[in-house]
């Protein structure tokens, strides 16, 4: 029987190292190597690995996180982290085994035979639903900002789940006290962030600000109208409507006159 | 005490275990200028400030981190800059520190050179330096 892997790591070293160990083993391939929480999450939802090698520790999102946001759940997960405090959970979460670094060999290679045969006995008919109890048992933080966006994507850590949105299904963001609104199409995500912050962020992926609590994606933009003398007002496709103040009014111009998406554009444009 | 160019050997050797782990996603750099190395600094003034740069801000970045230090002349001085990115939502704080790194590395710097020295920490949303002056002594 093959078995694919993926391993998780922060630490190049380690990577490696159980990369080597597994090379040893022609029933393994391993398919994918990662070195940080978001790569980890779309590397399991998109090679649905038989077994996962996870670190707990990782920068900002944790093999928890990583864990508790799949959709997809490895057949056998095997924890690895040079800490044991975490040894407890992760039994909750209903790991295989946790191997504490620095491990021997052979203690790589009995946590490796006792995933394979737990995915060779029947591993459908295992109690599966507790992991992710166990999982939402921790304090939660609300909505939080993940530093780096992914390519086309924001990372947002929200009930201890990291959601990658994709920025073409973000329609608007908005302040909100300390918070930000993210609009999606049928709900939002309360993001404990600035506005300026993510203005910045996402100024280069056709976001811009209109208003002082309004940063919308120009991708949505259907309709731009004067609504009194210094103010417009700006709908979005399907509806929502939102203030331009005057502060932002040039800037939201100059830009639509540079990079106007035309294929997008069904709207009427009145500028003064 | 020991040359700068002894220090910056040992900086090495450790900076290179740094590397084993955090290799691909760290940019390191050190600036010092030909002239300095001669110059004398106590013995592993630096260790403990760049370890907390691994410590602190390396192994908490996602993506790349970066590290740099600055040796410079200033007058009779030697200025030592080291500067770390980090994670702008760390709470970090000299004052709730629990660490000995730092208050060790002042408490030396005062045995050394008595009121002759700075030692400084600043921080914004994503970078920690940590400058020191001391006087140049060969």
């Amino acid at each position: 029987m093959k078995y694919t892997a993926v391993i998780v790591d922060d630490e190049q070293d380690a990577r490696e190292g159980i990369s080597l160990l597994l090379q040893q083993d022609e029933s393994i391939e391993v398919k994918a190597h990662c070195s940080d929480g978001i790569t980890a999450i779309l590397a399991i939802n998109n090679h649905k690995p038989d077994i996962l090698f996870l670190d707990i520790q990782m920068p900002q999102i944790t093999g928890f996180d990583v864990l508790r946001s799949v959709n997809y759940r490895p057949k056998a997960t095997i924890f690895t982290t040079a800490y044991d405090e975490f040894a407890l959970k992760a039994f909750e979460v209903h790991a295989i085994d946790y191997l504490l670094k620095p491990f021997s060999d052979t203690r790589f290679y009995e946590a490796l035979q006792h995933a394979k045969s737990s995915i060779g006995k029947d591993s459908t008919k295992k109690s599966d639903t507790g992991w992710l109890n166990a999982l939402d048992q921790e304090n939660m933080v609300n909505g939080e900002l993940i530093e780096r966006p992914v390519g086309e994507r924001l990372a947002v850590k929200d009930n201890g789940k990291i959601h990658l949105l994709e920025l073409s299904k973000i329609r608007w963001l908005e302040a909100y006290d300390y918070y930000i609104k993210v609009h999606l199409s049928d709900h939002f995500l309360l993001v404990r962030d600035s506005l300026k912050n993510m203005e910045t962020k996402l100024k280069a992926h056709g976001f811009i600000r209109i208003h002082k609590s309004s940063l919308v994606n120009t991708l949505f933009i259907a309709t731009i109208q004067p609504a009194s003398p210094k103010e417009y007002s700006l709908t979005l496709k399907e509806g929502q409507q939102l203030k331009v103040s005057r502060n932002y009014k040039a800037a939201l111009f100059e830009y639509l006159n540079m990079r106007w998406p035309v294929p997008a554009f069904n709207g009427h444009l009145t500028a003064k | 005490m020991i040359s700068l160019e002894a220090e910056l050997e040992l900086l090495d050797q450790y900076i290179a275990l740094e590397k084993r782990r955090f290799g691909d996603k760290l940019c390191i750099n050190i600036t010092c200028p030909e002239g300095l190395h001669y110059y004398s600094i106590p013995k592993l003034l630096l260790q403990p400030i760049v370890e907390n740069s691994f410590k602190h801000g390396v192994s908490q970045i996602l993506g790349e981190a970066e590290i740099k230090l600055i040796f410079k002349k200033e007058d009779d001085r030697l200025l030592i800059q080291i500067f770390n990115t980090t994670h702008h939502k760390m709470d970090w704080h000299t004052v709730n520190s629990k660490g000995i790194g730092l208050s060790n590395t002042v408490e030396r710097l005062s045995r050394i050179y008595h009121t002759d020295y700075s030692f400084q920490v600043r921080q914004n949303q994503s970078q920690i330096l940590v400058e020191i002056t001391i006087p140049l002594q060969v």
